[in-house]
């Protein structure tokens, strides 16, 4: 664990690195985000002015609703995404035998090899500064022991989502590129900003099941705005991340056999 | 003695796509399966130093990536230092080093020293001692000066030699090099092939080398393992095979013309011919009778006598038949 650590802290530090060295190259992403933003702002805006509540959320609860979907994707897609999306090239280009000879887990590496920390913070604070002050945070029914429960399900909803990631991109070892596949879950993030309680029962199971994409953002803000079980649904979300991370190790296992590592 | 390596009958085939059809592709795929690497069997002892030979798409780089454990074998049985490579034991990948020619293993966009300071975090090596060994690797190799440049930036030389540190940083037991010193220069040639020498012969580093560069293998390698077709043909001490074609000799005679009739001679056989000069290849017991005769009916300028070089040893055993 400890040597784990120490090359999640080598690899922020690498990422730091890089990142810094074309520091003016991205300052772009902070447009396209600030855009996203403002649009998703004026829309619930337009919304609320014709009702006072949408699938049981006040404009105030889905202004948080809204915060915490920009901090799942500035730690899922800011910080954790490109670690999946460069995989395809490495595939394809035979740059992964350089991870499978490091002498740690190659899930580990792969996953955790690039933490691009300041990029993300440069990217999403603005948003979700400016979601912070529109928030009327003492009219939020929020309290400690939900808020735990609700970091818990979000923490669980993040491993889930890169689980999803991960097996989207695995059909790269046989097909040799397979980022529209990947592309896909970029659409799924959507599902981000609607209440839990706005899906039929039908599909909240589904949604938290087979295809689990609704628990680290819409079951978060039902439990920490107590609408759902805390405990029912942290142990849920656990079980499901748990199931989730066994298929990807058994997947990548199987994916490795496959890998024809592209030659000189 | 226990070899280091053992490869057993192993094979390594890949399936290539056959019907490309966008709709029939998709719901009847169809394969044709071509075998890389074909029964292929040979002992690597500690300390040896190896080149593994074969014309381009023999299987050597097949062979090299599951021995590192990179590729599945779809037969046989491979050990490396007691394990089986794909299971890609951490004490099995720190024991072992990969350095590609043609590949860059160390961050594009970051300094060599970055990268070091994340392979001393990975390789676990103690901080003082990773840091002495950048030291003497980079003074060895007159690289101080791009330590701090990002790798993008480097010659393709010096990028080499900081891949073949990094390769090496944790000291591995067997160190595989797939065309080592490819598009470098004289001189950087000389620097690795010396090097690896050195660390053969003074840490007991066990060396596989492929190279289509002879004189890497002349300056480097002991032992000699040839395959073509995914199939040994050869495996033997060099010397030895050198020695087998030292029975042999080429020839050139010089000329202001050179006359008619010259590769006419029996059991000779003409190796080059140009304007000025001819080269002849003869048995070594042939050769004095050759150049008298010569000598003594035309008017030679001068004589230059050389063994067969180890770039015609290879061309003559990859056309051979496999057996």
């Amino acid at each position: 664990m400890k040597h784990k650590i120490q090359i999640i802290l080598a690899n922020i530090k690498n990422t730091f690195q890089h990142e810094t060295a074309y520091f003016t190259e991205s300052w772009s992403n902070i447009l396209s985000t600030v855009f996203y933003t403002i649009t998703l702002l004026i829309f619930i805006n337009i919304l609320y002015t014709n009702i006072d509540t949408f699938a049981g959320y006040s404009k105030n609860e889905m202004f948080f609703i809204v915060f915490i979907g920009q901090l799942t994707f500035y730690i899922g897609w800011g910080i954790f995404a490109g670690n999946i999306e460069i995989l395809s090239d490495d595939i394809y280009n035979g740059t992964l035998d350089f991870i499978l000879l490091k002498p740690v887990s190659s899930i580990f590496f792969v996953s955790l090899r690039k933490l691009p920390i300041v990029s993300a913070i440069r990217d999403g604070l603005p948003n979700i500064l400016t979601i912070v002050i529109l928030i009327n945070w003492s009219a939020l029914s929020l309290n400690t022991i939900n808020i735990i429960w609700g970091i818990i399900i979000f923490i669980m909803g993040q491993i889930i989502w890169h689980c999803i990631r991960f097996i989207l991109i695995l059909p790269s070892f046989w097909l040799g590129s397979a980022k529209q596949f990947w592309g896909v879950s970029y659409e799924l993030q959507d599902t981000h900003n609607v209440p839990f309680e706005g899906y039929v029962r039908g599909l909240r199971i589904f949604f938290s099941t087979v295809l689990p994409i609704l628990i680290v953002n819409a079951m978060s803000v039902s439990v920490m705005l107590n609408r759902s079980s805390g405990m029912i649904m942290t142990v849920w979300a656990t079980l499901v991340a748990i199931v989730f991370l066994i298929i990807i190790n058994w997947l990548w296992k199987i994916s490795l056999r496959n890998y024809t590592s592209a030659t000189s | 003695m226990e070899p280091i390596i053992e490869i057993k009958n192993f094979s390594k085939e890949f399936k290539i796509r056959t019907n490309k059809n966008i709709l029939t592709g998709i719901f009847n795929p169809k394969y044709r399966k071509v075998f890389a690497v074909n029964n292929l069997s040979f002992k690597v002892y500690e300390g040896e130093s190896l080149a593994f030979l074969g014309p381009n798409g023999s299987g050597k780089t097949t062979t090299i990536k599951a021995l590192t454990g990179l590729l599945f074998p779809t037969a046989g049985k491979l050990s490396v230092l007691g394990f089986n490579p794909f299971d890609r034991n951490p004490d099995f990948l720190r024991q072992i080093g990969l350095v590609m020619g043609n590949r860059a293993g160390l961050s594009w966009d970051l300094n060599a020293l970055q990268s070091f300071d994340l392979l001393q975090k990975i390789y676990q090596i103690p901080k003082k001692e990773c840091n002495a060994r950048i030291l003497e690797l980079t003074s060895l190799f007159n690289l101080e000066h791009v330590l701090n440049t990002p790798l993008r930036s480097v010659s393709l030389g010096e990028r080499m030699k900081l891949e073949l540190i990094g390769a090496i940083l944790h000291n591995p037991k067997v160190l595989f090099l797939d065309e080592p010193t490819i598009g470098l220069d004289i001189i950087s040639k000389k620097n690795i092939r010396m090097f690896l020498r050195d660390i053969q012969k003074r840490l007991k580093t066990t060396l596989i080398i492929t190279s289509h560069d002879m004189d890497d293998v002349e300056k480097v390698c002991d032992r000699v393992v040839v395959i073509n077709h995914g199939k040994k043909i050869y495996d033997g001490r060099l010397d030895t095979l050198m020695e087998n074609y030292r029975k042999e000799r080429v020839v050139r005679f010089y000329f202001e013309n050179v006359p008619e009739g010259l590769g006419d001679i029996k059991n000779v056989k003409i190796e080059e011919k140009k304007n000025d000069y001819i080269s002849l290849r003869v048995s070594a017991e042939q050769m004095p009778k050759l150049i008298a005769d010569i000598t003594s009916k035309h008017t030679v300028l001068d004589i230059d006598i050389k063994l067969v070089p180890l770039e015609d040893i290879m061309e003559d055993l990859f056309s051979k038949e496999i057996k």
